[in-house]
């Protein structure tokens, strides 16, 4: 059997960037992963929503937490019955999962902002939680490494609160619509820029990792390997590897390496440790788990110029991005942190929306076609430490594993940032001379924005924490969590990249100290 | 004329040779194939060829739902509606897979349109104008709000008429209609296989 260095569960953004750095060191590296991979010439294709067998609806009741399945890509994310999990039945969570090699950088949106010490340091700043146990100083260099891999555009600002990086400069040009909003927003000094987000037909760890790690012939993956749990050295107390399941066959496996390094994302590696009960010394794991809040489509307003098919020229198209403004250099009497803002010229609005029906609805949507202008918002949701994940005794995976329970709730800070944002965008479009369709205030469930996040998370304390600041296990020193678990807060910024530049920093430890002998 | 003929008739015409899949099917079916050795068999969807079998409704709630469709998505400018695009006989379908609550939301709403078209014009709602039917359908003049309504007719006006317009848009009738006007409708997407 082929003895490998470092053992990664997971092929992910976090798993991914894990392989990418550890094997051009000429580390080896064995990877599992609980998917199979995706042949993309086989695998998929192009179809007519009328071929599909419900039209387009989906398969009713297939995906009860997935609201960003649909009948295209059904198929690409995890099953809810092979992959169970609970929760208390007045605090629903939606748990999306992909089970592919890739992970959900295959289906990801993009987004790539860097945190700040507005989050690094948010405790320094407003008295809540915990310091992470680096500053934005120590993962600059490595944002500035990851961006180019990950093929970031943006518009360089200067702001403090979503340092600039090293991307693509967007120079493209906004659209009239697009300008008239900048306007009401730069009147209220509420910062905005183009968004910034990976390009490419593809932008996932298969096109833009993982080649690259194979190239080295130091990357072996093993796809449809389900991991039940770490074993450990029962002399040294280490970890010497795992065993897993093959997800066709239920056979088992066990694989040995000298480090074992997770990336599965930031809720299984969280059920993996507990599953495998180790690293929790500190009662911490599984606890201060956290996502990013978002309000869908808070303000839906059409451009009335556009009306009757009479856009001109230029005048729709185009999206920016308003980055957290809130609680940077004064403080809200309602909430602290803050929360941002996608925002969108284009598209129609939905029928839903017009209180009318037959000939005057279908004459409506036909005058509002193209004219909408909408925005979102994603917002900071504190680490609390009674939100956390357990392991559930009833209720096991499709392979016999253990499977979570998962307990989430937003508090006060939450539902008034989410109102206090609705108001904001009312206030913008109305300002930008559009005309408001629609507009709320309700936050998805917790889960629903994929950017779950903590569980393991960091700290310069083992007493209170499960991780130092390079991913290690305080508990053992060969283990490592390199994806989205490890994070203290989240801010309102999409976390992949963040993911990303942590994964590197903590691969480029490891390496170092595997060559210096110490794991 | 029926809808299987409707189609067939939009799917002979020149315009619809435009239409990726099932024109190419269709196609295929009267020339030779090109690989008589490992061919591609052409086949039709079923809808195309054979009529529903009515399975979750009744037959007077069916007849209630497809005059929802005549009122909530009418035939207009050249394009189906609802009755055009089978759109009732596919939400029989739809529904009838779904849950008990969408099941019974969808029968119970469907006997009230029927109940309240008896107390006003003593006829089913099959029978019904669009002007009669006004008063019966004044919960979709509310605005809208995010939270759903909780009152049970409301719920089922609404979710119907979300269901009857998508059901139509996606149907293989508007979309070849929208083909023969130049003009894309329901769309295509990258569909993922099962992945072994």
């Amino acid at each position: 059997m082929t003895d490998h260095d470092v053992l990664i569960i997971g092929s992910g953004a976090s798993g991914g960037m894990t392989a990418h750095e550890l094997t051009r060191r000429g580390i080896r590296c064995l990877m599992l992963d609980a998917g199979p991979a995706v042949d993309f010439a086989r695998d998929t294709g192009l179809k007519n929503v009328y071929d599909l067998p419900y039209r387009g609806f989906g398969q009713p009741g297939r995906f009860p937490h997935i609201t960003q399945a649909n009948e295209f890509n059904a198929n690409a994310w995890a099953d809810e019955k092979q992959n169970p999990y609970t929760y208390d039945p007045g605090s629903p969570y939606y748990w999306v999962r992909v089970r592919l090699i890739g992970g959900k950088t295959l289906l990801w949106g993009r987004a790539s902002w860097r945190l700040s010490d507005f989050e690094f340091k948010g405790k320094d700043h407003d008295g809540f939680g915990e310091n992470w146990p680096l500053s934005y100083r120590d993962l600059a260099p490595y944002y500035d490494r990851a961006e180019p891999l990950l093929r970031v555009s943006g518009r360089k600002e200067g702001f403090r609160q979503i340092p600039d990086g090293v991307f693509l400069e967007d120079t493209s040009p906004d659209s009239e619509s697009i300008q008239r909003f900048l306007a009401a927003a730069k009147a209220r000094s509420i910062p905005t820029t183009k968004p910034r987000r990976a390009t490419g037909n593809l932008a996932s760890s298969v096109n833009l990792l993982l080649p690259d790690a194979l190239a080295t012939g130091n990357l072996q993956i093993v796809s449809n390997a389900v991991v039940r749990e770490i074993t450990l050295d029962k002399n040294t107390g280490l970890a010497n590897g795992v065993n897993f399941v093959d997800r066709r066959t239920t056979r088992e496996f066990h694989a040995a390496a000298r480090i074992v390094a997770l990336g599965a994302s930031a809720l299984e590696s969280t059920r993996l440790l507990l599953n495998s009960r180790i690293a929790n010394s500190s009662g911490v794991l599984g606890h201060y788990i956290f996502d990013q809040f978002y309000v869908k489509n808070v303000v839906t307003a059409i451009v009335p110029e556009a009306r009757n098919g009479k856009a001109t020229r230029g005048l729709m198209g185009g999206s920016g991005y308003i980055p957290r403004f809130r609680n940077l250099d004064t403080r809200e009497k309602n909430f602290i942190r803050g929360y941002a803002f996608d925002f969108g010229s284009g598209g129609s609005p939905g029928a839903n929306l017009f209180p009318l029906y037959g000939e005057a609805l279908l004459k409506e949507m036909a005058a509002t076609a193209g004219t909408q202008f909408s925005m979102t918002t994603m917002g900071e949701v504190l680490p609390r430490q009674e939100n956390y994940v357990s392991i559930d005794p009833q209720v096991k995976d499709a392979w016999g594993i253990p499977a979570l329970h998962i307990q989430h709730r937003y508090t006060d800070n939450e539902f008034a940032m989410a109102r206090d944002s609705m108001n904001v965008a009312d206030e913008l479009c109305r300002a930008a001379g559009f005309e408001v369709l629609a507009k709320h205030w309700e936050m998805v469930p917790p889960g629903e924005s994929i950017h779950e996040l903590g569980g393991c998370r960091m700290g310069a304390n083992p007493k209170t924490s499960v991780l130092n600041a390079f991913n290690q296990a305080h508990d053992i020193k060969n283990l490592f969590v390199m994806d989205g678990s490890a994070f203290v807060s989240g801010g309102s910024q999409n976390p992949t990249l963040t993911i990303s530049a942590l994964a590197m920093r903590a691969a480029e430890y490891m390496a170092d100290q595997m060559r210096r002998g110490d794991i | 004329m029926k809808r299987r003929t409707v189609l067939q008739s939009l799917l002979s015409m020149p315009a619809a040779a435009a239409l990726p899949m099932e024109a190419r099917s269709q196609q295929a079916q009267g020339g030779a194939p090109a690989n008589r050795e490992t061919p591609a068999t052409a086949t039709v969807g079923a809808e195309v060829a054979a009529d529903a079998i009515i399975r979750t409704f009744n037959a007077s709630q069916f007849a209630a739902l497809r005059r929802l469709g005549d009122i909530l998505m009418p035939a207009a400018t050249g394009m189906p509606g609802a009755a055009e695009a089978g759109a009732a006989e596919f939400l029989d379908f739809l529904i009838g897979a779904s849950g008990t609550d969408r099941v019974m939301l969808y029968r119970d709403g469907l006997d009230r349109l029927n109940a309240e078209a008896k107390r006003r014009y003593d006829k089913a709602f099959r029978e019904v104008t669009a002007e009669q039917a006004e008063p019966l359908l004044a919960p979709l003049r509310a605005s809208w709000t995010y939270s759903e309504t909780k009152e049970p007719f409301a719920r089922f006006l609404l979710a119907a008429k979300s269901d009857l317009m998508l059901a139509t848009m996606n149907s293989r009738e508007y979309n070849a209609a929208a083909a023969q006007q130049g003009r894309r409708a329901g769309g295509a997407g990258r569909y993922w296989y099962p992945i072994e």
